[in-house]
């Protein structure tokens, strides 16, 4: 996770957890079910976090917004007398701050999901060919037939010479 | 052609088993004890063969060599095989540990067929010997389809159904086992004739 200007570790985490769906203490559905989930459920589960991102992120504006736009206001207005920064060029900042998370964790997700598809893939694979008889097997067969007829050959002789 | 774990229903599972049991016992008192040797090399090939796959457009089919194995071994057949498909089903995963009973049975009746008839119609000569070799081999593959239709019946599948998908799929396994029995027989006879002619005599 990349910092961005007026994070806090926490700001981060919510972030996080919101937008990927990912959170330290619940386990993640995508990652551990194997890779068996539709493709409708993921994107159905994407838009809900998108929607809820969106509605966090406007939620901690307004929220956070209020001490240091006042805060700023009365050290303008004590110190120098200057005209304050309005409230809406604040809230520009803070939207644009905003959509460089999004993009960020965007990019980043891209990221993770290619990268996440490639292991997939791989893993599919390695169970194919695992799942493949291999040389080993083959070997392990042919001994067990030839230490049977062994032991039958052995069971013969015995009889045969109990027999003479 | 395998039958996989639980396709079957129990009973006709467990009725397979003890029917497949009894065979092998048979089939193990008829073993004699010289030709132990030559059961093991055939078994081992059986047990091998089920892995060279040829490939045929999209999927690709293995050889099973139930009429060679009847052929060289004759009333060993069915304890042969049944050894060989307890190991695939155990190491390869071709077909379950439950249905192998009925695995053993699809595979080694047409087996013990294939050995009777050719011990009856081999003749003496080498081309009636690789005819009938030929013959024998798509009889196996053939046989083997029939009884995979008629054990499906049982778990309530259509049997003409699906004895007309397993011949249609197995034609080219019947044409290439015809091919590889009649050559297999062919060498045979002319370098080891003996092999061929042990099938069925009487356990000493």
């Amino acid at each position: 996770m990349r910092a961005f200007p007026g994070m806090t570790k926490e700001t981060g985490y919510l972030f996080v957890s919101r937008y990927t769906g990912y959170s330290p203490t619940q386990p993640d559905v995508r990652i551990r079910g194997g890779g068996k989930e539709k493709e409708e459920e993921l994107s159905d589960r994407m838009k809900i976090a998108r929607l809820s991102f969106l509605l966090f992120c406007l939620a901690a504006i307004l929220l956070c917004n209020a001490p240091p736009v006042a805060n700023a206001q009365g050290a303008g207005t004590a110190a120098s007398g200057s005209a304050p920064p309005t409230a809406q060029s604040h809230d520009l900042s803070q939207v644009e701050k905003c959509e460089q998370v999004i993009a960020l964790l965007q990019q980043q997700r891209s990221l993770l999901t290619r990268e996440l598809a490639q292991i997939k893939r791989e893993l599919a694979a390695l169970r194919e060919s695992m799942s493949q008889p291999g040389l080993l097997e083959v070997f392990a067969g042919i001994g067990y037939i030839l230490g049977f007829a062994g032991i039958a050959f052995f069971v013969h002789s015995k009889k045969s010479s109990r027999n003479s | 052609m395998h039958i996989a774990d639980g396709v079957l229903p129990t009973s006709v599972a467990a009725g397979s088993y003890a029917v497949s049991l009894a065979l092998v016992a048979w089939s193990v008192k008829k073993t004699r004890g010289d030709d132990l040797p030559k059961v093991a090399v055939v078994t081992s090939s059986f047990f091998v063969a089920s892995l060279i796959h040829v490939p045929l457009g999209p999927t690709s089919v293995h050889l099973l060599i139930p009429g060679l194995v009847g052929m060289l071994l004759g009333n060993s057949a069915f304890v042969s095989i049944a050894l060989g498909l307890l190991l695939q089903s155990m190491l390869f995963q071709f077909g379950g540990i439950t249905a192998w009973g009925a695995n053993s049975l699809m595979m080694g009746l047409p087996a013990l067929v294939c050995g009777w008839l050719f011990e009856r119609t081999k003749g003496a000569t080498l081309l009636r010997h690789v005819c009938a070799g030929a013959v024998l081999g798509g009889v196996g593959v053939t046989l083997a389809g029939i009884m995979l239709a008629l054990l499906l019946f049982t778990s309530g599948e259509d049997f003409l159904g699906v004895a007309k998908i397993a011949l249609i799929a197995h034609i080219p396994v019947i044409a290439i086992e015809a091919a590889v029995s009649a050559f297999t027989v062919s060498f045979l006879y002319k370098v080891k004739p003996e092999l061929l002619k042990t099938a069925f005599q009487a356990v000493p």
